[in-house]
């Protein structure tokens, strides 16, 4: 009898409880206060904190509420938020990939904001605001732009007599990766979510010219086409060559710290890494061994055709926000000079055109930059992203053609749209 | 008992102990990697993941409760599992009860939805559930809308297992009682409760693994807000793009497990047999 | 013995008693799960990309789900899993009760926290750690192990094999709702009143035939619960596989919430997402009653 006695009271608190605060919210909602919800910081990243304390000690007048952004649920909140017709005002997304928003509405179209100040618009340099473009406007901008790169152990290479090249040609690469098989080391490691970049970079260096990858990029050259078979099977024969750590083709599945770990005990010459996560990598390897890094290997005949993939972190506005005249205010600060000095002295790779660095790693991550074309194959269509994205080439590797005539059947469905 | 404690020397014994301590050090190796990994440090764990740490890196600890916010987000997470536990044990007592011995007519059928209700994944009853919440104004109440669905999730798992437990107790105990003049409510609570206590507690247990774990649902209902935050959406704090600080995020999670572990073995002494053995006799 | 004194009056008192006591279970239930059911439902006979009205398409994402081969070998894989661990739960979970029921003291109760605590430690962490057990290559702790015990030839690539991804992922998922199993039937064992084992004890008779039968006969009942629950439970398995396989490589792993979460958040396809979750559901249910006509007994009261 006590126990219920107990639940019951306290039961009956809560709902009491409950009861003066929705009395007391309904009040405050009356101030007339701009309430913002900002998405922007994303955890372990150097500068965040200091974003965030930026943020508050420039609008003192809004009422902000910091988010913390977070990479694997980022975009069911932003979608599940819509569904309900709640807005996150400003959030951190990708640019590149806002075909995933496709259809839904829900990224803000930034043209018309853009357009009014020149110096913002000017800010992000010529090509960069193309990567956050789709056929409904300018729907987020970019901060920083990451591409791929390796990051090698010199010791290695050295003991291999192996001269460390600036950059590959894709036949280089794979007569590097036999030497160093030879010397008893594993070439390469690559995290199974990253395997992909080889596909993607290869799908891009295959055409004779710019023109012919654009109509491949609007789906007009099929999958079935040698070219495009040549670029994927390149990618797999790496891994049924035994290049990629640890071996055989169950190497895609290599989780990231299984990746990092053999690079920083030195088991692995090459380690296949992101700009902007290069700085880290290095933290890890310490003393161990001198890294050097190398550019991504080109399949291309002309060397101009060497493009790389690039995908840009930026932020974007939701459309059903309450306050979009505010909203746009805090992303032009936090994309402004000040703010992306700050991030560029902690280390960030900002895209701001007027932003500078002294740091010799600076100039090291980001010297590929101009390389990155801005439109890809993947964005298609959100089905032949997923399978790009996150099923090459392991679905090769598995399904050999089987896999080519599910991106051909992707294809035609896409450009039936 | 003399038989009991000659028994306890005999080999059987000794090789079914022996068993279990193996399998006990199987289980207990998580919990054991979770503590090694948060004394060491970043550099020191991608160099072994299995090696013991160099280092007793206490600071590890600090630097996760001041990153993670596990000070203020603890609060929270207390008073949504508190009352949504007391909330879930009330309401499933009540409705068990009448499922078991208030005569509702189709029970089986009854209970066979309830399961069924719990096949849909979590993921696509929340964009629902969540726009049901805003629509009703409930967000802007602190913990209301979390507390809200943890208890309608927990409860037909809740009820269905309490039910069959009171299955259990006969049913010429209470129809004694009713004969006596006694109301419904109070033969649950006189009769059916003070033999239920593991049943309940096992209850409360798992229900609390679920409610103190879930991030889901907790993270879309603070979405707007900073109020009413959970320590598992804390824990977000240490899983960046490229990659996660493991020293660091063992170390919140071992500071997040403890409370648990504690209530659990607190709990233990329920969960004596004989304890409830003998309500039959007489 | 008497039955029941048949007095209308109280009867319909017992009933709206009953009907009372349900009430606020009922109400919230409604809310939190059914409305949310019945919205899927709809949603699983239109097309909706998450934002505006959705559109009415009849049985079209039915028929996709059929006609997909994805779709059919999602939800094969989360059957797969789902039996498979059920099994592998309640073998330990019943075994590892009847072993500390025996045990008892202070053994017993620490092993009962301790066989508790995987289902109460984060999915990252045991991600990361299964991730390092089962990798490919010699680091992998159980390869290592494999070749210490000069068992090399047994060494596999445990998450990227066809033949082995499935079968990981099921034992560990039976191996982390093992604990719950066991605390339900153990609990389910300390109700049985001593009473019943006195005549036992006057033959003599040893723990295992007290097991055979007196104790487990008792919780069969409760046995068939949790193997129905933890079907439910095993089937909806998503953060284990998130973190471990992403549903790879090319799709090995792929399960039914994974799929869904993948249709409708990624390809914002909620409609198709909705039809795969109404298909698990009917499908599970199927099962749920095979099995329990299957493991029909009688209910035991004492």
């Amino acid at each position: 009898m006590k126990k219920i006695m107990k639940a019951a009271s306290l039961g009956l608190a809560g709902v009491m409880a409950m009861g003066t605060a929705i009395t007391g919210t309904t009040q405050e909602a009356y101030a007339d206060k701009v309430e913002l919800t900002l998405m922007i910081q994303s955890p372990v990243d150097p500068w965040q904190e200091e974003l965030g304390n930026m943020v508050k000690e420039k609008f003192p007048e809004y009422d902000l509420t910091l988010k913390t952004w977070d990479e694997g649920t980022a975009e069911q909140t932003i979608k599940t938020a819509y569904a309900a017709d709640q807005a996150i005002d400003v959030v951190g997304y990708w640019p590149t990939y806002m075909k995933k928003f496709e259809g839904t509405g829900i990224p803000m179209d930034l043209t018309k904001y853009l357009e009014e100040d020149e110096a913002w618009k000017a800010s992000f340099g010529e090509s960069a605001l193309e990567v956050g473009t789709t056929d409904e406007g300018i729907l987020a901008v970019p901060v920083n732009t990451s591409y791929p790169l390796f990051q090698i152990n010199k010791s290695i290479f050295e003991e291999a007599g192996i001269e460390i090249p600036d950059e590959m040609s894709w036949d280089e690469f794979t007569e590097i990766c036999a030497k160093i098989k030879e010397s008893g080391k594993t070439p390469l490691s690559v995290q199974s979510d990253w395997a992909a970049w080889f596909v993607r970079n290869g799908l891009m260096q295959c055409w004779k010219d710019d023109a012919e990858l654009d109509s491949f990029i609007a789906g007009e050259i099929s999958f079935k086409d040698e070219r495009v078979v040549k670029a994927i099977e390149n990618v797999a024969d790496l891994y049924n060559n035994d290049y990629v750590y640890p071996g055989g083709k169950e190497a895609v599945t290599t989780s990231a710290d299984d990746a990092l770990s053999a690079f920083v005990n030195g088991d692995v010459a090459i380690y296949c890494n992101v700009n902007g996560n290069s700085a880290n990598a290095a933290d890890k390897v310490g003393d161990k061994f001198e890294i050097g890094v190398v550019s991504w290997p080109g399949m291309a005949e002309n060397d101009e055709m060497n493009h790389l993939l690039g995908s840009a972190f930026g932020y974007m506005v939701m459309s059903n926000t309450k306050y979009p005249e505010e909203a746009v205010e805090v992303l032009k600060y936090i994309t402004g000079d000040e703010v992306q000095q700050m991030v560029a002295d902690k280390g960030g790779i900002v895209v701001n055109q007027n932003v500078t660095s002294d740091d010799v790693n600076y100039q090291l991550y980001s010297k590929d930059a101009d390389k990155i074309y801005p439109d890809e194959i993947i964005n298609l269509s959100s089905e032949i992203f997923d399978n790009i994205v996150y099923n090459q080439p392991s679905n090769y590797l598995y399904n050999g053609e089987a896999a080519i005539d599910e991106l051909e059947t992707l294809r035609e469905a896409a450009i039936a749209k | 008992m003399n038989t009991k404690t000659k028994t306890r020397l005999k080999m059987p014994y000794i090789i079914l102990c022996i068993i279990i301590i193996a399998c006990l050090a199987v289980y207990i190796f998580p919990l054991i990697f979770s503590v090694v990994t948060s004394l060491k440090s970043s550099e020191e764990f991608y160099e072994s993941i299995w090696a013991l740490p160099k280092e007793f890196l206490y600071s590890n600890y600090i630097e996760a409760f001041q990153i993670g916010k596990i000070g203020a987000y603890m609060i929270n997470s207390i008073i949504i599992s508190a009352v949504s536990l007391v909330s879930i044990q009330v309401f499933a007592l009540l409705a068990a009860y009448a499922l078991s011995r208030l005569k509702i007519p189709h029970v089986e059928a009854f209970l066979l939805v309830l399961l069924l209700l719990q096949v849909l994944p979590t993921e696509s009853v929340i964009i629902p559930l969540y726009i049901i919440v805003s629509k009703l104004h409930l967000l802007s109440v602190p913990y209301l809308a979390t507390i809200l669905g943890y208890v309608g999730w927990s409860l037909p798992g809740t009820i269905i297992i309490l039910k069959n437990y009171f299955d259990t107790v006969p049913i010429d105990l209470l129809e004694a009682a009713r004969i006596d003049g006694s109301s419904e409510f109070q033969t649950m609570t006189k009769i059916i409760l003070p033999l239920m206590k593991a049943p309940m507690v096992t209850c409360l247990i798992m229900n609390f693994t679920y409610v103190w774990g879930e991030l889901m649902w907790a993270q879309v209902t603070t979405l707007l807000t900073d109020k009413g935050v959970t320590i598992t959406v804390g824990l977000l704090n240490f899983q960046g793009q490229y990659g996660t600080n493991w020293p660091l995020l063992t170390a919140a999670i071992v500071t997040v497990i403890v409370p648990l572990l504690i209530i659990f073995v607190a709990l233990q002494k329920y969960f004596v047999a004989g304890l409830t053995a003998g309500g039959v006799k007489g | 013995m008497d039955r029941k004194v048949k007095k209308k009056g109280v009867n319909r008192k017992i009933v709206l008693a009953g009907f009372l006591f349900m009430l606020p279970a009922f109400l919230i239930i409604l809310v939190t799960i059914i409305i949310p059911l019945l919205w899927n439902i709809y949603l699983s006979f239109c097309e909706w990309k998450g934002g505006g009205t959705p559109s009415f398409v009849g049985l079209a994402n039915y028929i996709q789900s059929f006609t997909t081969k994805g779709t059919r070998d999602a939800i094969a894989h989360s059957l797969f899993i789902g039996i498979i661990s059920t099994l592998v739960s309640v073998f330990l979970g019943v075994g590892f009760a009847l072993a500390l029921y025996r045990i008892k003291g202070k053994l017993s109760g620490a092993a009962r926290v301790i066989f508790y605590s995987p289902s109460m430690i984060p999915m990252t962490v045991l991600g990361l750690l299964f991730t390092f057990i089962f990798a490919a290559s010699d680091k992998g702790l159980l390869n290592a192990v494999l070749a210490a015990m000069g068992l090399e030839s047994l060494k596999h690539a445990w998450l990227s094999d066809r033949n082995t991804v499935l079968w990981v992922i099921a034992f560990i998922q039976g191996w982390r709702s093992s604990g719950t199993i066991m605390m339900l039937s153990y609990t389910a064992m300390l109700n049985i009143p001593s009473s019943l084992f006195e005549s036992a004890e006057l033959e003599g008779c040893g723990f295992i035939k007290k097991s055979r039968y007196i104790i487990l006969p008792l919780i069969k009942q409760t046995v068939r619960l949790a193997l129905s629950m933890t079907l439910v439970w095993a089937f909806k398995t998503y953060d284990l596989v998130w973190t471990m396989t992403q549903g790879g490589p090319a799709n090995l792993s792929m399960t039914a919430p994974i799929m869904m979460i993948k249709t409708g958040f990624s390809y914002n396809q909620y409609g198709y997402a909705a039809a795969i979750g109404i298909i698990c559901t009917v499908l599970i249910g199927l099962c749920i009653i095979f099995g329990r006509s299957v493991l029909k007994g009688e209910n035991y009261e004492y």
